[in-house]
């Protein structure tokens, strides 16, 4: 087995709200192998999202930690995670979140812009990843032209274009229709067995989960047992 | 339906108030105008009424009619009883009657007072209604009318006894004029003379060369009834009626011209002759044109103003229409029509509006008083406050600004609604060009306004060349509408290329822009939401700035004409002493020749005497402490100046001493090529040199170096032409001539002492320039009370005291610095609320830069980025096109300033300092917001606001 890249410890967040408060994480403690494909699932409400936030270093638990390789995410300040954030890890946002602006190409190049990585080269290469995921014509397209589906597709580029070595992907299938869906998890796929990418998602999906090395099941903010 | 208005409304609470504000501010304005207008023009028009009886001696509202009968009267009876009537009757002018008359004069007797040279002498009567009243009789008695001995008893008043061989109290014969009548015995009893000089019956001018007598009641009537026809004796008949002119006002002028000139008719029509006069009649007149030019002013000075809030009420409205986009499409989805949800909007926006009626009159209010209080641009004195009347025509303005924003208001929703504004697809208008583009307006507007630049700037150039004022009334419109309507277009136009500039700017660093550089450009370069807020913003900048700068120049040429024409601090004329050849004073009136006293009494001249004068020096006025420099200066006009067998006339010719005179003449800001001390050197360096002003080197082809004769009053004077100016302290390029025609007038300067060298010296004014802080009361005293005495004293002061008082200038100066203020105030109302409503948009922006992994360095550096792209950038084409306009426009000012008594040139002229007031604010506004952005950009929830999204 490879080695763990991603791993929790009781990690607990609340949310305070005005009346009270909610417990979207309850002591979660996991860990995701290099080179895989792990999967969270879980009806919606079960803080699918919230770990993979704070996976990712966009929000901090209320108590446990996380930790990137031998990295303890949650330890480092907030320009560390941003710099981390910049250079490991890509995320597709469950929102279809493009600078509306932009066209698909340029979105795409605003993420390897961040992470100081554009040169021509990778935008050669960013062009044939919206090609291969059948954006081909589309990618002089501004974001807001462009469907739901279409956007979907521009953010999980995106999101890998700077061969980052973790992807984040929080419902990265829920817009598009089945055969989208399975290119897309084909692209994983290849991205995973190519580039050695570690890809976390969250779905809905059963049929994903066959392609899954490890599944997460999250109820309530807690784990369920029978995971691995 | 009110509830959810309502309910909308406190939601949308801060977009409410922004609406709400820019309402009041519109209502406020409308309703001021009228309001002040009345105030400034009733004190003008009670003050120029005052100004009247000072000047000519009349009260105002003082009605005469002079009626010379003549064979042709065929009834004098029935005559005097039709005018008498058409007098008595209020249908033409109503207003209360204080005092009234009639006097009848007659003669018809004279007798020979010196048989050798047949010299004779004229008997005038004249019958005075209640002569009683009007006179004391000083010696003597009054007539007694029933005495009968054949001798009519009668009074006279002094210069009759003075002029007339008759004496008191002693029976005179005369005879008739008239073959077939008989003479008469006459004895003047009483000598009479005005109890009350300020009585209105004295007004009218009774007093012939020969002095007046008056007679009795009875014998009036006796010769009136008498055969034959009177008429043959009667000559001449006043009828005399003064009105209380304190019923005058503003209201009922138009009405009382009116009344005027129906009995004028009515008159005419009645006895043939019209020769009737209503003291203060032009003033009246005046009056009326005044009120033209002050109400025209204003409202064109408001159009600026009006077009910056309903540009500001639209932006607003829309910003407030697209946040509401999501709860019109509920509406829809729940079954509301297009038209409930305009009604909807109709509701709220006559809600608002109600509002701004109430809230509006009381801040037109203080403007009025802040207009009032005006003495420059933003600068505000202390006056007596203005009467603040409020007629049913200010409520009415106010009511039609308020319909007008419900309409503007609700532009947006009713172009919106129901059009794709709210489809799914509506991002695609992005891109669309704004309408204003795609339907050329950028082209109309600066079409238009270079039509209305070119009109005016040939009207200037005619005024300029003929100095004949231009008619005011349609240049002002032009003026104020076509410089913002360049402003508008300019602006549009900019706007037009600016997204390209930016995207070549974009293209060129594509490779090299840092992250957050690149989104801010990308997004400006793409996205015309900006063009809006930045339209905005050039739109208020400019119209601002022209504001400024217009003010700035009206007052500086105001200042610069008082401070020019009179050329020093006061020109002062000392009580010139006359002496005979035998070296006696003389006393009496000097002649128009300047060389002749004229001795006379009771007007007639006894004498004419040669005179000469002693010349006067400087140096006794410069030991007054009130005085700080003085300089004599000989001025004359319509001089004749001869090269040859050329004559050139109407020249203005002035003698100078320049060294006293240029330490003397206030520093003005100057239109020759050179500094006056220059002039002035040249001058002292040729005794014989003399400066022409550049019209007669024209008109005369003079060359440097000719010598030219100069015919003035003192005697002909040769002069050597040393130099040429446009402009000269004390020297106008226009003039009046006798007839009351404008002509212009060119320049002639000599020294002094070689116009005295040769020529007797006629007197001459003393131009001077005060002590600090000498007041002119203290100069004048201080000059009465010296040797020299004071005949008259005009102070630049005093002239600058009266040119601030002029309404049409305290209007202008009112309304552009409201104008300046509104658009300052507008502006960054604007500027904030268009940035803090866009927040939302940039929150998601924001979040998605930072979960990609951008430093908050990044995110502010995007901040800086875009805030210098389209605040910054439209803050520079703002203040660009301000002063191009400005450069355009402001030079058309001198339309309105190109009277013959105007004598410098109208300028453009700026203040740096309204600029760095505009550009501090705009600072502070870029600041201010700056922060805000990056206090939330600092503070952001990047999970949070990527969530946003899901929206
Ligand atoms: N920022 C927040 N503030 C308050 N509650 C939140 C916030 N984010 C998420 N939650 C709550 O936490 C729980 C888990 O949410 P989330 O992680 O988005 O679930 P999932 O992604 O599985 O649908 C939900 O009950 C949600 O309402
Ligand atoms: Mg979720």
């Amino acid at each position: 087995m490879e080695p763990v890249i991603l791993r929790t410890e009781g990690v607990t967040r609340i949310f305070r709200s005005g009346a009270g408060e909610v417990r979207a994480l309850n002591n979660v403690s996991i860990s995701v192998p290099q080179r895989s494909l792990t999967v969270l699932r879980g009806p919606s409400g079960s803080g699918k999202t919230t770990l993979l936030n704070i996976l990712g270093g966009l929000d901090l638990p209320t108590s446990g930690r996380a930790f990137f390789q031998d990295m303890e995410i949650t330890a480092l300040s907030e320009g560390q995670r941003d710099r981390l954030r910049g250079k490991e890890m890509g995320f597709v946002f469950q929102s279809v979140a493009l600078m509306p602006d932009m066209t698909a190409l340029e979105n795409v190049e605003y993420g390897l812009r961040i992470a100081g990585m554009f040169s021509s080269n990778n935008r050669k290469m960013a062009e044939k990843s919206l090609k291969e995921i059948g954006l081909g014509k589309r990618m002089r397209h501004a974001a807001y032209e462009l469907s739901g589906g279409e956007q979907q597709r521009v953010a999980i580029v995106r999101g890998y274009a700077h061969n980052p070595k973790i992807l984040f992907a929080d419902e990265p299938t829920a817009e598009l229709d089945t055969a989208m869906g399975i290119q897309v998890l084909n692209i994983f796929k290849r991205l995973i067995s190519e580039q050695g990418l570690t890809i976390v998602m969250t779905t809905h999906d059963p049929n994903i989960l066959e392609l899954a090395d490890r599944v997460y099941t999250l109820s309530d903010g807690g784990l369920v047992d029978g995971n691995d | 339906m009110l509830r959810v208005v309502i309910r909308r409304l406190t939601g949308n609470r801060w977009k409410a108030i922004s609406l709400l504000a820019g309402l009041v501010l519109a209502v406020a304005i409308a309703f001021c105008i009228p309001v002040y207008a009345n105030g400034i023009l009733q004190r003008v028009f009670q003050k120029n009424m005052a100004e009247s009886q000072l000047k000519t001696g009349i009260m105002p509202g003082y009605l005469t009619f002079e009626y010379q009968m003549s064979s042709r009267t065929k009834d004098s009876a029935a005559m005097v009883s039709t005018v008498e009537n058409l007098f008595a009757s209020k249908e033409h002018i109503d207003l209360p009657v204080l005092t009234g008359g009639r006097i009848y004069r007659f003669e018809m007797f004279d007798r020979v007072i010196d048989p050798r040279t047949k010299r004779y002498e004229r008997l005038v009567f004249n019958y005075v209604e209640n002569l009683e009243e009007h006179v004391n009789v000083t010696v003597g008695r009054m007539y007694d009318p029933n005495r009968d001995d054949g001798v009519l008893e009668v009074v006279a008043n002094k210069k009759f006894l003075v002029r007339s061989k008759v004496v008191m109290n002693e029976i005179t014969e005369f005879d008739s004029m008239f073959p077939d009548e008989e003479g008469i015995k006459i004895m003047v009893v009483g000598m009479v003379e005005p109890k009350d000089n300020h009585d209105p019956f004295w007004h009218m001018n009774l007093d012939t060369s020969l002095g007046t007598i008056y007679c009795g009641k009875e014998y009036f009537e006796r010769r009136i009834a008498a055969e034959p026809p009177f008429s043959r004796h009667f000559t001449v008949s006043f009828w005399y009626r003064a009105y209380d002119y304190m019923a005058i006002d503003t209201d009922n002028v138009d009405l009382l011209i009116e009344g005027i000139s129906s009995q004028r008719r009515a008159i005419l029509n009645a006895t043939g002759t019209d020769k009737i006069t209503f003291s203060g009649e032009s003033v009246l007149a005046e009056f009326q044109t005044l009120r033209r030019q002050v109400m025209v002013n204003l409202y064109m000075l408001v159009v600026p103003i009006f077009i910056i809030l309903g540009y500001y009420v639209i932006m607003v409205a829309n910003l407030k229409l697209q946040s509401e986009q999501s709860e019109i499409a509920l509406l829809k989805s729940r079954g509301a029509g297009r038209r409930h949800i305009i009604r909807l909007y109709g509701i709220e926006s006559l809600l608002l509006a109600g509002t701004a009626l109430l809230a509006g009159p009381p801040l037109g209010l203080v403007i009025v008083r802040m207009i009032g209080a005006s003495n420059g641009f933003l600068t505000f004195v202390n006056r007596t406050a203005l009467p603040l009347v409020v007629k049913p025509v200010a409520v009415i303005m106010a009511i039609s600004a308020a319909l007008l924003f419900v309409v503007i208001m609700m532009l947006p929703a009713v172009l919106g609604i129901g059009g794709n504004i709210l489809d799914t697809k509506r991002k695609k208008n992005r891109l669309k060009r704004p309408f204003w583009q795609r339907y050329f307006l950028d082209f109309l507007f600066l079409g238009l306004a270079a039509y209305s630049f070119y009109s005016m700037e040939m009207t200037r150039r005619l005024a300029q060349a003929t100095g004949l004022a231009a008619t005011t009334q349609n240049t002002d419109f032009l003026l104020y509408g076509a410089s913002t309507l360049f402003a508008l277009g300019a602006g549009m136009l900019f706007l037009r290329i600016y997204p390209y500039i930016v995207w070549a700017i974009f293209a060129v660093g594509r490779q090299i822009w840092p992250a957050g550089i690149y989104a801010s450009l990308n997004r400006i370069a793409r996205n015309r939401d900006y063009s809006g807020v930045m339209l905005f913003l050039i739109l208020t900048l400019s119209v601002g700035l022209f504001s400024a700068d217009a003010a700035h120049s009206i007052n500086t040429h105001i200042e610069n004409n008082v401070y020019y024409s009179v050329g020093a601090d006061a020109q002062y004329m000392p009580r010139w002493k006359h002496y005979d050849y035998n070296g006696k004073e003389v006393f009496g009136r000097l002649d128009e020749t300047g060389g002749k006293v004229i001795m006379e009494d009771e007007g007639v001249v006894i004498q004419s005497v040669q005179v000469r004068f002693y010349e006067l020096f400087p140096e006794a006025l410069i030991k007054l402490p009130e005085v700080e420099s003085a300089a004599r200066v000989y001025s004359q006009s319509s001089v004749n100046v001869r090269l040859g067998s050329y004559i050139d006339r109407d020249n203005f010719f002035m003698a100078i001493d320049p060294y006293e005179f240029g330490k003397t003449i206030s520093p003005v800001w100057d239109q020759n090529a050179y500094h006056i001390n220059e002039y002035l050197n040249s001058m002292m360096s040729y005794p014989e040199g003399v400066i022409v002003s550049r019209g007669l080197m024209d008109a005369m082809r003079l060359k440097i170096g000719d010598e030219i004769n100069i015919a003035t009053m003192p005697g002909i004077l040769k002069g050597k032409v040393i130099a040429v100016v446009d402009s000269w302290p004390g020297y106008s390029s226009f003039t009046v001539n006798s007839k009351g025609k404008v002509i212009p007038q060119d320049l002639v300067v000599a020294n002094m002492g070689a116009l005295f060298a040769e020529n007797p010296v006629r007197p001459y004014h003393f131009w001077i320039r005060k002590a600090d802080g000498v007041s002119d009361i203290e100069l004048y005293e201080a000059l009465k009370n010296s040797d020299f005495g004071l005949t008259s004293i005009s102070s630049a002061a005093d002239r600058m005291i009266g040119e601030k008082n002029d309404p049409v200038l305290q209007g202008t100066n009112g309304m552009l610095s409201v104008a300046f203020l509104v658009s300052v105030a507008i502006c960054a109302m604007g500027f904030m609320i268009y940035w803090i409503i866009s927040i939302k948009s940039r929150t998601l922006q924001f979040g998605i830069s930072r979960a990609l992994g951008m430093r908050k360095g990044g995110i502010l550096s995007m901040l800086v980025a875009e805030q210098l792209l389209v605040s910054g950038m439209a803050t520079v084409a703002g203040v660009f096109i301000g002063k191009l306009g400005s450069l355009f426009f402001v030079p058309l000012l001198a339309l309105q300033y190109s009277l013959p008594d105007q004598t410098v040139a109208f300028r453009m002229l700026s203040s740096s300092k309204d600029l760095l007031t505009v550009l501090a604010i705009m600072v502070g506004m870029l600041l201010v917001c700056f922060t805000i952005l990056s206090v939330m950009a600092i503070h952001l929830k990047i999970d949070r606001a990527v969530k946003l999204g899901e929206e």
